[in-house]
């Protein structure tokens, strides 16, 4: 780096670091109004008079969502799948990707395997033929069902292959001369050396999990089994007062209430953003080390 | 985002896509299965007693979504009393295939994978889908068999239009959920505390309510630097709340419903030359800045923001438009902030104005072929029609749950079947506030749902303002005594086709409908000129609206005769 830097330099570091503020108070503030909402009375959220600090600050709409249990039990499926899912995910991607990312003069009909997997990628059966299988399997209403079906994540096969092919064949062939079985390899050498990219494929499976909604609508018979965001699209519906008996509108009022949807979107999105913090620095030394390896 | 939306849109393409084609496919399979059931029904019970218990209890599958129900403490839609009273006096034990909230987008995957319930409620386009895909069961014969004379009676007191909604050439295909027409019927709300305010007359004409938009946005009576004429939305053709439905029909243009030209032909009310009329005055309003330029873009919650802060005072909107959005504008912090009343939509000359109204049902309930019992359905509807009509004691389980008695905690949609009567709320606009006058609920009969606003009037008059909603439209001169006024002075313009919907109807509406809000929009906004309108009419027919006035036309000519 220089340190006298000339004058068009100046300006576009100004200008760039305008950019990324503004490009980065895009994606804040939202968040924040949508937090500011929350703690507001109805009536001034319903006035819009809320901008990013709370009007008539009140806790009323976080204390209506501790009443609802259905909340809870959806957030619990939630968790359970996460954690579910995540680590079958992981699993299977590490032991799918490390015989994938030999050489095919080692390990012969790789190509094909990968062509199967790719394969699978670009196509897919569709949604009925999807629903089906799941339904002959009798997944359907149990947590498995959730998880199951995307079990293999391909994208993040091909991910974590192209990694370990990263990795020096040197270290490999010193430890099978040493006598290590290809367990021991992988678990001992590649997955310690590759935790910038298991970091970056945690973190696409968890979000995956956690923000999915449609398969969870599917496939879940009893609505005590939706996952939390299939549960909050059911709460946030976009309404159609045609359809509406004349006592029925009388919920709507509620339904109506912008404070506890608000509050009810922030505590589903808070567990997520508070899980990014803690992959960021893999992230941060995972593409340091991409760049040096090239 | 993009990649997710892109994907979204995929599914659903793909899911309708498949839908129609396991449906074909579906046909031959399922053509035996029809015929099978045919005997079961004939050797059934051999009296045909329509009410007559299944012993043992035969069990009967549905789908239910859930959204607004309660339930009595440790009951759920799967298991509760009105299900078990089901069981105890009709032997017919209801299970769920599933419940979703989400129903419509459920619903079409288990059409498209063929596992349907035994039945369950669809809307008029998928009710088209299962008839054409032949999945659901001729109900001509069980209806004649199995309807008790109250039942019948029920369903025909309109002259049967609604059942002809469900008839495919003459066959019964599906059970209309009956509810009334007139609920869709638009009024005209304005803020009575403006009105004293600037000491305007109540509106009788068109002219005035011209007239009230006017003084209202120049003399902004709530001093907040901005009033605009109309609450609008973005769907301000049909919507129900702050929508122009009866602003067109002052017009005597009735967009959205099919009407009788002078050559006694159908035509879509959406291309009359009336509309083009009421368009000039809207963009001369928009023009003079009196409409809120955003309001192309905004539902009704958002609209509702510049009412809630006092920047609009008039409203079309339904009956019902006082419970939503304009409570939350007319309470604030526990006071009443601003007075809105209703009236009855005016006209632009001589003759009065009519509301328009559709045919009253928008959903059916359909039986599947698959069913082993399908008349078990019409003694479900029967036992409804039945609890409806006389409210017997033993049949209070039905409408208040275990405990009978009436918690206003809407139990009775636990239900599997609801219908609405034909008539409903046009006794009530006379009933109501001839008690409420009186202060004397004898007067009222007993209908639970009409006693029920007897009560919450009454919570109103001792103080409860979140009661103000109902206040508004039951205390005389309410909307639902505008209602039964209407309904008096004959100024109902009922939807002139009642038939189940042409091919032309089912493939072109939804575009013929983006079309006519965007040249709509886009007149009203003065980026076109008026004379647009000769245009759009000109491609709507060309569209295929041609097409579907021929379809209507054809169907119209077997129902005169």
């Amino acid at each position: 780096m220089v340190s006298h830097a000339s004058i068009s330099r100046k300006i576009f570091v100004v200008c760039n670091y305008v950019f990324l503020m503004a490009l980065s108070l895009l994606c804040v503030l939202p968040l924040v109004h949508i937090f500011a909402v929350s703690l507001s009375s109805g009536a001034a959220a319903s006035a819009g008079i809320v901008k990013l600090w709370p009007v008539e600050f009140t806790t009323a709409a976080y204390q209506n969502i501790f009443d609802k249990p259905q909340y809870f039990t959806a957030f619990w499926v939630s968790v359970k799948r996460v954690l579910l899912g995540t680590g079958i995910n992981l699993l299977l991607t590490i032991t799918a990707a490390y015989p994938l990312s030999k050489d095919s003069s080692y390990f012969r009909p790789r190509t094909v395997y990968v062509w199967i997997f790719v394969i699978t990628m670009l196509f897919s059966g569709g949604l009925i033929p999807w629903f089906m299988t799941i339904k002959a399997t009798g997944l359907m209403d149990s947590i498995w069902a959730l998880v199951l079906p995307s079990a293999v994540p391909v994208f993040n096969v091909i991910l974590l292959l192209n990694f370990f092919r990263s990795l020096p064949k040197e270290l490999e062939e010193s430890a099978r001369i040493d006598g290590a079985g290809h367990f021991m390899i992988l678990w001992k050498f590649y997955v310690p050396l590759s935790l910038p990219a298991l970091a970056t494929i945690t973190l696409f499976s968890m979000v995956g999990h956690w923000n999915s909604w449609f398969d969870g609508l599917i496939l879940m018979n009893n609505p005590d089994n939706y996952p939390l965001q299939t549960f909050l699209q059911t709460i946030v519906i976009s309404k159609d007062p045609r359809f509406l008996s004349a006592q029925e509108a009388e919920l709507l009022l509620q339904m109506s209430d912008r404070t506890s949807t608000a509050a009810q979107i922030y505590v589903a999105a808070l567990p997520i953003l508070l899980v990014y913090p803690f992959l960021q620095r893999f992230f941060v030394k995972g593409i340091v080390m991409g760049s040096v390896k090239e | 985002m993009k990649k997710r939306l892109l994907k979204m849109g995929l599914s659903i393409a793909l899911v309708s896509a498949l839908s129609f084609m396991t449906a074909c496919g579906g046909n031959s399979s399922n053509q035996p299965q029809g015929e099978t059931s045919a005997p079961t029904e004939k050797t059934g019970e051999t009296p045909t007693d329509p009410m007559a218990k299944y012993d043992p209890p035969i069990e009967l599958t549905t789908i239910r979504s859930v959204s607004n129900i309660k339930f009595d403490e440790g009951e759920s839609i799967d298991k509760n009393a009105v299900y078990d009273a089901y069981e105890k006096d009709l032997g017919i034990k209801i299970k769920n295939s599933w419940v979703s909230d989400k129903y419509s987008e459920k619903l079409k995957i288990s059409i498209a994978s063929n596992n349907i319930p035994d039945f369950f409620r669809v809307s008029a386009s998928e009710l088209q889908e299962l008839q054409e895909a032949d999945m659901i069961a001729d109900v001509t014969d069980i209806f004649d068999k199995y309807a008790t004379p109250k039942t019948k009676e029920w369903f025909n007191l309109d002259g049967g239009r609604q059942l002809s909604t469900a008839t495919f050439d003459n066959r019964l295909m599906a059970f209309p959920a009956t509810d009334n027409p007139y609920n869709s019927s638009s009024y005209l709300w304005i803020r009575k505390d403006w009105l004293e305010k600037l000491g305007l007359p109540k509106p009788q004409t068109m002219q005035d309510v011209i007239k009230i938009a006017e003084e209202f946005t120049k003399q902004d009576p709530s001093g907040t630097g901005k009033t605009y004429a109309f609450a609008l939305n973005s769907d301000y053709i049909n919507g129900g709340a702050y929508d122009l439905q009866g602003f067109f029909n002052g017009y005597h243009a009735y967009p959205g419903i099919w009407v009788k030209d002078s050559s006694g032909k159908l035509m879509f009310g959406t291309i009359m030359p009336e509309m083009k009329q009421a368009l000039k005055q809207l963009q001369d309003m928009y023009k003079a800045g009196m409409i809120d330029p955003e309001f192309a873009v905004k539902d009704q919650d958002k609209e509702n923001e510049l009412v809630v802060a006092g920047k609009i005072g008039i409203a079309y909107g339904a009956f019902w438009q006082s419970i939503w959005p304009l409570q939350s504008a007319a309470v604030q912090n526990g006071k009443l902030a601003q007075d809105w009343e209703a009236y009855p939509i005016v006209s632009i000359d001589d003759n009065p104005a009519k509301t328009a109204t559709g045919i009253g049902v928008d959903s059916y309930f359909v039986v599947s072929k698959k069913a082993k019992h399908p008349e078990a359905v019409m003694k479900i509807i029967n036992k409804w029609i039945e609890i409806q009509t006389s409210s017997r004691d033993d049949n209070k389980v039905y409408m208040f749950g275990k405990s009978e008695v009436d918690k206003s905690a809407l139990l009775w949609k636990i239900n599997p079947t609801v219908f609405f009567a034909q008539d409903e709320n046009l006794p009530a606009g006379k009933l109501l506030p001839k008690a409420i006058e009186a202060k004397d609920p004898s007067l009222l009969g007993t209908n639970p749902e009409i006693n029920l606003r007897y009560k919450r009037v009454q919570q109103y008059l001792a103080g409860d303002l979140n009661m103000w909603n109902e206040w508004a439209i039951s205390k005389p001169g309410g909307s639902f005594a505008i209602m039964n006024q209407y309904d008096q002075e004959k100024r109902y313009q009922v939807d002139e086709f009642y038939g189940t919907l042409t091919p032309a109807m089912l493939e072109m509406k939804g575009i013929l409908g983006e079309k006519t809000k965007e040249t709509f929009t886009k007149i009203i906004m003065n980026k076109v000129s008026v004379d647009e309108f000769d245009k759009f009419v000109e491609e709507w027919k060309k569209l295929g609206g041609e097409q579907m006035t021929k379809e209507a036309n054809e169907w119209y000519e077997t129902v005169k005769k």
